[in-house]
């Protein structure tokens, strides 16, 4: 008897132990981070692996600096030449090392993690608002005001408003790199072949569908195994339909998800579906696979960020020469004005409030709003960039300009609703809609969306 | 040697390291654990204390709560079956007096010993709707009625994975079954022979009453690793099309490191150890009832 309770708690260990290294695994190498049993008894020995530096005096710091590009777009690229510029310097403060965790489903966890054990990185990346608060709040942040105001060249350097999405409680916690804005992109050379005008409304939306689709020709590149990517999409689509009001009343606390926009946008989302509008196998593809499919001339338009826009200039893009820009169409009876985009400072650096060397990370964030590396940004990945940089317009890619221009009526912005809601919220948003476009019931979707923001606003 | 080993201070010596290793990586860490299930937490924040809340949300809040349990149910009882009836199958065959059976042992074996990631990649492509090698087959047989974008739609998508699991671990249940049928000694088959049973008759007397421990020891190791499944799922589908194929231990994963809401993630993880618990304690007692000694 005694022996078969040995073997039941023998079991019983076994199993407890696979548990905890099963979410092990999967952070990478970062056992104790990862799993949230393990945290507390993972944060001494992580602190430890990275406190014995060398108090000598001329011993430079080492600097961690993540990133969440993919190692194949121009943003990866240069950002690493900034680092290997930036480390060959005799009179550098330190030593920069880079870790890139593409896509932020699996940056922003790896994050946390590695926030919470307190050996997360000096500097990283940040969306605004929401997303940027969860941090400020917590006290995660260096406060970034006093620098920027003691050092008014560079601050000024700036397009005008930079800050405000990047600013809580009147202090600035980040600085951006870059813009970004949500056009509608098209093929041209498929538009040509068929005849059509990019849609000014969503009747005309729904004609370019239906011919394309006559002819055999996958309308939209669009996926939602990435959920924000399908979140990104219904945003242009709620926003035509209803409006700046219900979203802003979202984000104040005083609206609802069951507001008549919202669902209708659900609606028109499956009705987009099906007319056929989505590749197939849509529910399987994620953002590489769609910003590829695009870029391979296979889809006719793609709804994204302008950040996508250095793949679609790559010495490999079929569509190169053929990307159009066009507003995403209006709704009829729809509150929302053709002019206004969905857009947001989309890479904005900030420094751990527990940085080894404040000085150093400062000179990271300067090199990155640098002249030279600005440049580079809008040139080679076709970003807007985040300061006043003087621009050689023989240079910048088409596409960008193309988006300038069309920019350039803008009457108003509205932000991300992932970015505006924070994560919990936010990544509900987005699951939300994956859900809708994978069959469930889009009354019933929005007021589960409903309960779970009621439960977690803070 | 035989009497040091009796003596408690040696048993002493050999055993409290590894316990105490033990202990501080696995005790301590659950303790923590469950204490954390009480708070509101985001990890980089002060932690807020508010009572079962967690649970209470949990069981009557949480659709994807629900839906994972019940997926995770499903994972246990296929993996179960298909496992310990094919791993049996093969485990009979490759001890059966045929030709080449260290190939065939490692034939079955081999996708338990590659990395889960790059298995999940692996059948993802073979599920692929448009290049995948299952809908081009069943479409050049001429079934091409029966193509599905398996992994993408909520009815197909469970057993999708669920074939995947099996085929990853029916290798390693074999073994476990080649190991016992194989700790038998020769004789006994030979009589049994010569007392007249052959083929099924073979293994239904002999063969299976003799590695009855490996049929308990194996189902246990089967449903715990179906309960705390992860890897897979997270690789194939990530819990989609609209978490149909999420099991607990991904959500416990999306709501902590996604969501920050570690607190929850916590009392996820608690439930889910309670019911690793539960199934281990009742397996045994099943176990217990049918024990026959030979």
């Amino acid at each position: 008897m005694k022996t078969r309770k040995w073997t039941v708690l023998l079991t019983v260990a076994a199993m407890l132990l696979a548990l905890l290294s099963a979410c092990g695994g999967r952070s990478n190498n970062d056992e104790g981070a990862a799993s949230p049993p393990a945290t507390q008894s993972a944060s001494p020995s992580a602190g430890a692996s990275a406190s014995p530096e060398p108090s000598g005096a001329k011993e430079k710091s080492k600097l961690l600096v993540y990133d969440w590009q993919t190692s194949d777009s121009a943003q990866f690229k240069i950002m690493e030449d900034m680092i290997a510029e930036y480390n060959a310097k005799p009179d550098a403060k330190a030593t920069l090392t880079s870790q890139h965790l593409p896509g932020s489903d699996v940056y922003y966890p790896k994050l946390n993690a590695s926030l919470a054990a307190n050996s997360g990185p000096d500097v990283f990346p940040l969306h605004g608002a929401g997303k940027l608060k969860t941090y400020s709040d917590a006290g995660r942040l260096m406060d970034l005001t006093g620098i920027l105001d003691a050092e008014p060249d560079w601050k000024n350097s700036f397009t005008s408003g930079a800050f405000n999405l990047l600013t809580q409680g009147g202090k600035i916690y980040a600085v951006p790199t870059s813009f970004a804005a949500v056009p509608l992109f098209y093929n041209k050379d498929i538009f040509a072949k068929y005849n059509l005008q990019p849609p000014q409304t969503y009747d005309d939306l729904k004609n370019v569908v239906k011919v394309l689709k006559d002819n055999g020709v996958t309308p939209f590149a669009f996926g939602s195994k990435d959920a924000w990517t399908s979140a990104l999409f219904s945003e242009m689509i709620a926003n035509r339909i209803g409006g700046d009001e219900p979203f802003n009343k979202i984000l104040d606390g005083s609206g609802s998800w069951t507001d008549p926009s919202f669902i209708e946008t659900g609606k028109v989302l499956n009705e987009l579906k099906d007319l056929g509008a989505f590749p197939k196998g849509f529910l399987g593809l994620d953002n590489n696979a769609i910003n590829n499919m695009f870029k391979n001339g296979e889809a006719a338009m793609f709804v994204m960020g302008s950040w996508a826009i250095g793949n679609m200039v790559k010495e490999d893009s079929k569509v190169k020469n053929s990307v159009g820009i066009a507003k995403f169409p209006t709704f009829p009876g729809g509150k929302g004005d053709i002019d206004v985009w969905l857009g947001q400072p989309s890479y904005n650096l900030a420094i751990n409030a527990s940085t080894k060397d404040k000085d150093a990370a400062i000179d990271y964030l300067k090199m990155f709003t640098s002249d030279k590396y600005q440049q580079r940004i809008a040139i080679e990945a076709g970003e807007i960039p985040a300061t006043n940089v003087q621009l050689d317009p023989a240079k910048v890619p088409a596409i960008s300009q193309d988006l300038q221009k069309a920019m350039s009526t803008m009457k108003g912005m509205f932000i991300f609703y992932d970015v505006g809601l924070g994560a919990k919220i936010g990544d509900e948003y987005n699951k939300t809609i994956q859900g809708i476009l994978a069959g469930k019931k889009v009354e019933d979707a929005f007021q589960a969306l409903e309960q779970y923001t009621k439960d977690n606003r803070g | 040697m035989e009497k040091l080993l009796r003596k408690k201070t040696t048993i002493l010596f050999f055993t409290v390291p590894a316990l105490l290793f033990y202990t501080a990586i696995v005790f301590v860490p659950i303790l923590f654990s469950i204490y954390y299930s009480f708070f509101s937490w985001d990890a980089i924040s002060p932690r807020k204390y508010v009572g079962l809340d967690n649970f209470v949300r949990m069981f009557t809040k949480d659709d994807v709560f629900v839906t994972s349990v019940k997926n995770m149910l499903f994972l246990t009882v296929t993996s179960i079956v298909f496992q310990q009836v094919l791993g049996f199958m093969l485990a009979v065959f490759i001890t059966s007096r045929i030709k080449g059976k260290e190939f065939f042992k490692n034939v079955y074996f081999f996708p338990a010993v590659i990395s889960s990631v790059a298995v999940g990649m692996l059948w993802t492509f073979i599920y692929d709707p448009g290049i995948g090698l299952l809908n081009g087959f069943l479409g050049l047989i001429g079934l091409g009625s029966l193509q599905h974008q398996w992994l993408y739609e909520p009815a197909t998508a469970m057993w999708a994975i669920t074939t995947v699991v099996s085929w990853q671990y029916v290798g390693y249940t074999m073994i476990l079954y080649v190991a016992a049928i194989q700790n038998v000694p020769g004789e006994i088959f030979e009589s049994a022979r010569i007392d007249g049973a052959v083929g099924w008759r073979l293994v239904r007397t002999m063969t299976i009453p003799l590695v009855r421990p490996i049929i308990k020891v194996s189902t246990v190791l089967i449903t715990i690793g179906s309960l705390k499944f992860f890897d897979l799922v997270f690789v194939m589908t990530r819990g989609g099309p609209a978490d149909s194929t999420t099991v607990l231990a991904l959500h416990m994963y999306s709501r902590s490191f996604s969501q920050l809401e570690y607190g929850y993630g916590d009392a996820l993880a608690v439930v889910l150890l309670a019911m690793c618990l539960a199934a281990t304690m009742i397996i045994h007692a099943i176990f217990r009832k049918s024990e026959v000694e030979y």
